[in-house]
Order: structure tokens, then sequence, then C-alpha cells
């Protein structure tokens, strides 16, 4: 079983490399929004597919276009609790 | 009449087990924000862009001319094994980026630039490429500044990159980028003009007219070798050396950029053409 808070930091450390935010970890809170101009990130959808991309070579888990694994991208907390469900990949 | 106000030119030799040179310390200082999403190709060709424009404010419809003749390699490289070798589907950001023409887009976005943005690849004549466009765009009054640049990275590993390109093992290559900032009627630059003869003894005649001592002459690799070797017998043997022994497949850039940088004073005579085609010649003026 992965611990949570060691998957929640590799992604926050993912999201820094895939998306080349000039970025330290501990900056992303674990709730922050990831897409869009309401989050801080300021990632937009090209940095959301990079990120489903990554997941599915890192973690083997298919983000699609449903709304149940679209929502997944909404944080790093959503993003860790779609990788570890039981969600087919 | 079509001028030179300003030239840059980056040439860096790659050595074998060496790495590529970082360029993201050079770029800090040149660029109006820090880019996300560039490949090393983008890098180039906004080092090269910027340089060349330092201290000169570009006209809004400044047009950009970009030629190369392997493009983007680099990312084309990398996500033609992620689609081939390894079944996966691309990497957006490299995806977007095996487009020559994303570079342009940067290159306008740091110049804040709205003109025409050209991207022409084309082995062993980019820089003909991209003059004709930019030199027929402003003589047809669709800019009347034109930024023209040709870039041409490395991939490593080199010999891949040389296999590539059907090279021998033992050529030094280099990366570059080279640019020039055309300008219609600007006074006290040099001149750039193009002619273009459908013989090759018109070509020849007007050559042996225009020459003076000093004068430069660089025939093109896409031209047949005996008539870069007439060209080149015809004329002082001295005006050949180039301004490196390493290699890229816009060689005839660097030669131009380097000669306009160095404010050497001569004419510099660029030679292109084949007996079927007809042939050109640029050349660039004191």
């Amino acid at each position: 079983m992965m611990d949570r808070e060691q998957l929640k930091l590799e992604l926050k450390q993912m999201i820094i490399k895939e998306c080349e935010k000039d970025l330290r970890p501990e900056q992303i809170p674990d709730d922050a929004i990831l897409i869009g101009s309401q989050g801080s990130l300021a990632l937009d959808s090209l940095d959301a597919l990079q990120i489903a991309l990554a997941v599915k070579q890192q973690y083997g888990k298919r983000i699609d276009g449903n709304n149940q694994t679209r929502a997944a991208l909404t944080s790093v907390n959503s993003l860790a609790d779609f990788i570890l469900s039981d969600a087919a990949p | 009449m079509i001028k030179l106000v300003s030239a840059s030119h980056y040439l860096q030799p790659v050595y074998d087990h060496a790495a590529l040179t970082s360029l993201e310390t050079a770029l800090r200082g040149l660029c109006r924000e820090p880019f996300r999403r560039i490949d090393r190709f983008i890098q180039l060709a906004l080092l090269g862009s910027a340089n060349c424009a330092s201290g000169r404010k570009l006209r809004p419809d400044c047009g950009i001319y970009l030629g190369s003749g392997l493009g983007p390699i680099g990312n084309n490289v990398v996500t033609q094994e992620q689609l081939i070798r390894d079944l996966e589907i691309p990497k957006p950001f490299n995806f977007i980026n095996t487009l020559g023409s994303s570079a342009g887009f940067y290159v306008a976005r740091n110049l804040g630039l709205q003109g025409q943005n050209f991207f022409i690849s084309r082995r062993g004549a980019s820089l003909q490429a991209v003059l004709n466009a930019a030199m027929a765009d402003m003589l047809l009054g669709f800019a009347t500044q034109a930024l023209v640049g040709v870039v041409e990275e490395v991939a490593l590993p080199l010999d891949a990159h040389r296999l590539r390109q059907h090279l021998s093992q033992d050529i030094l290559l280099a990366e570059g980028s080279h640019w020039l900032l055309l300008q219609s009627g600007a006074s006290d630059s040099r001149s750039l003009d193009l002619k273009r003869f459908a013989e090759f003894a018109a070509l020849e005649g007007f050559l042996k007219s225009a020459w003076r001592t000093g004068d430069r002459l660089c025939c093109t690799r896409s031209m047949e070798t005996h008539a870069a070797k007439t060209m080149q017998q015809g004329f002082d043997a001295g005006a050949l050396s180039g301004p490196t022994s390493a290699f890229h497949d816009s060689l005839e850039a660097a030669w131009l950029a380097a000669f306009a940088v160095s404010r050497e004073p001569g004419t510099l005579f660029l030679v292109d053409g084949h007996p079927e085609r007809g042939w050109s010649l640029f050349y660039l003026g004191a």
C-alpha cells in the first residue's frame, strides 16, 4: 500500500517537473486548485493533459474525459485519492 | 532597397562525450518573461533573435522568417520514440514543439511582434528559403522590417545525429542560431540584394563584373559540385574561408551572419542554384 503523504510529495514533484513551474513542493498546498485561473498555480488545459499522461505513465491510472476522473485533477489531495482508489486503470 | 540593420551569430561546436551548452542563464537576461514548455530549438531561436534585436525598438509589423534544415529535431526524436518504439501517447509539450512554428510564436511573444510569422524547413537551403520569403514580403509591402533567422539544433547522441544526416562519424557538429534584421530604406547600412539568373554563364558574368578584392564567395551545399568548383576556381580562393570547421545543415547562414556581425569591408556573395532551376545570388554589400 502506497503511503499517502509520500504519494502527495511525489505528485507535487511531478507537477513541478512536468509543468516546469519554478516552485518547491512545500509551496503547493494539498488542497490548492491546480487547473484554471482560480488556482495559485495558474495551470491550463495543456498542463492538465501533461499531468494526466504523467499519471498514466507513472501510476498506471488513466484520467479520461468523464467528470469523475477529470475531478481527480482538482488538487493534489484529489489526485492522490484517485491514484489510491480501486478504480480500474 | 533592403538594408541589413542588425545581425547576431551564435555558433557552438558540440564535442563528443560533452553535454550541450546550457542556454538558460543567457536566456534569463534576454527574455521579457520566463517561458515554460520550451525546448532547445526554441531556446536557440529566442537567444539569436533577442541578441539581434537587442537595443532596438522593432516595428510591430516586423515579420519573423525562421528557417531550419532539421527543425526541432530533439523533440521530433523524443516524440517518434514515444509513439513508435514505446507505443505511448507523446506528452503534449513535446508534441506541440515538434512544430517549428512554436519557435516563431515564442520569438514574437518575446519581442512583442504581430507581423508575418513563417517557419520554413528545407534541408541544405533554409537560409535561401527564408531570405526569399522575407525579401518578397518586403518588396510587396507586407512588412517594412523582417527578422530573418536560421536555427540548427543538435540532438544527442551525436553518432545518431550524424547518421540521421548521412555524415561521417568524424565530422565535428555544431548548433547555430543566426539572425538578420532587415529593413526597407534604412540608410548607412549594408544593403542586401537578390538577383536571379537562368543561365550559369550570366551569373558568372555578373559576378566577374561586380567582384572586388576582399569580397567573399559562398556556394551553397545544394549546388551541384561541379558548378560550385567552377565558381570557386574563378575567384579568390582565400575568400572561401568560413566561420567554422564544424558542421550544421545551414552553414550558409553562419557565413552570412558572421560576415554581417564582423563589419568587415567588402561584399559577401552567396550563390545557390541548379542547371534546371536556375541560379540565385544573394549579396550583402557595403
